[in-house]
């Protein structure tokens, strides 16, 4: 959220003003609360400003965090691996977490399920899109990190492989 | 199902060589296509059935249509995007389908986020898109589509909450220009355009078919007012906490009373 000063040039505008001062920033903020506006972006020849309402991570099943907070270059959602030998599987997506393809269906996995590569671990939805997640490597679920039906994050851990 | 013979599909489509299968009757359209994916078809291939007898919606439920009436299919897809846009790819396809239906029916034809096709609030299509992922690559992306054409094509159970385009209207109830319209826009126009561009050049025509927004609504863990479509494609609802985007799950209308 920090506003960047560069020199200015001979074709600003005379009514950029030379900083933008504390008020003006909290103005913008109320501006963007009462009409709903979640991000604002604007950039002159003297500054480069964005603003992100609501950027801390809801708790809430459905709800993220504006996207502008995270980084503009995704990090790999790939298995990250911990100090104790065990691998992480994480959501490729903000979405829903399914243990088993219906309500009626048995989970596809449990702790201590042995698991082959390509096999489904889980399926992550987001906008109708049910996307299964299938194991990289074969191994042991040594941990199942996320209720069913719970929202999960970009990137968030799902379940811990042993290989 | 003469509107559905696979020479006449393939021409349609514009391109020869697609690969199109065509079924009398299949469990799932959806199924086929998966199987296929994994004996290695290519991205732009198209299964469709007459009838089917187990096609699938939402977690597990259940979508079948008697012989000719409904339009059943499901295309593969492999949609250069970043994983994370890659829901997104859900609204583009539910957008395919609804201006393949806007051009045939004579009433409105909306969508309900994400990507129900509906017409006078009633249910006209649905849309059900399924990847699976191995480590940070999608492995296939399978995107099925089911249409209601004829009367007959609606159960009991759901024929007051449903419609289809005999019903909206439309002159034409031939399923094969109706499949070869939707897969000529999609890989022609809408998926190009996403590739290229996300959801940005969609996004006018989304929101003008958006029929949730200004509505009550009420998701898994939501409800508030829906204020429309964000630039992600998400549902924004404000609540009593503020608003909150939808990402995830079904939305449900709330009668005010």
């Amino acid at each position: 959220m920090a506003a960047k000063k560069r020199p200015t040039t001979p074709t600003q505008k005379p009514s950029s003003p030379a900083t933008l001062d504390r008020l003006a920033l909290a103005q913008l903020m109320r501006l963007m609360e009462r009409r709903g506006v979640s991000e604002l972006e604007y950039e002159d020849e003297a500054y480069k400003l964005r603003l992100v309402r609501g950027a801390t991570a809801s708790t809430s099943v459905v709800t993220m965090p504006a996207p502008a907070s995270l980084p503009a270059v995704a990090p790999p959602p790939a298995e990250a691996s911990d100090d104790h030998g065990g691998e992480f599987v994480t959501s490729p997506f903000v979405g829903t977490f399914y243990r088993s393809p219906s309500p009626e269906a048995p989970s596809f996995v449990e702790k201590g399920s042995l698991v082959k590569p390509g096999q489904t671990l889980c399926i992550v939805e987001a906008m109708k899109l049910m996307n299964e997640i299938e194991a990289e490597f074969g191994g042991t679920i040594t941990d199942v990190l996320v209720e069913n039906g719970k929202a999960v994050e970009f990137g968030q851990r799902l379940f811990k492989i042993k290989r | 199902m003469n509107d559905l013979d696979p020479a006449r599909l393939v021409a349609a489509m514009g391109d020869p060589r697609r690969r199109v299968d065509v079924r009398a009757s299949t469990g799932s359209t959806q199924d086929d296509a998966r199987a296929a994916a994994g004996d290695g078809a290519q991205a732009g291939s198209v299964f469709v059935a007459d009838a089917q007898s187990s096609g699938r919606g939402r977690q597990g439920r259940v979508w079948s249509a008697p012989a000719g009436s409904a339009l059943l299919a499901s295309v593969l897809l492999a949609p250069r995007v970043e994983p994370r846009a890659l829901p997104r790819l859900s609204l583009v396809v539910g957008l395919a389908v609804a201006r393949a239906c806007a051009a045939r029916a004579t009433s409105e034809i909306g969508v309900k986020w994400p990507n129900d096709v509906e017409a006078r609030g009633r249910k006209l299509a649905g849309v059900l898109v399924e990847a699976s992922f191995r480590g940070r690559e999608a492995a296939h992306v399978v995107a099925g589509f089911g249409v209601n054409v004829r009367r007959a094509s609606l159960p009991d159970d759901v024929a007051g909450r449903a419609t289809s385009l005999e019903d909206e209207g439309a002159r034409s109830l031939d399923r094969g220009e109706l499949l070869a319209e939707i897969v000529r826009d999609l890989f022609g126009l809408l998926l190009p355009a996403f590739e290229r561009d996300g959801l940005a050049p969609l996004l006018g025509e989304l929101r003008a078919r958006d029929v949730a927004r200004g509505r009550l609504v009420e998701g898994d863990s939501v409800r508030g007012v829906a204020l429309g479509l964000d630039d992600d494609g998400a549902l924004r609802v404000s609540t009593e906490r503020g608003p909150v985007a939808v990402q995830a799950g079904e939305v449900r209308f709330v009668s005010a009373g």
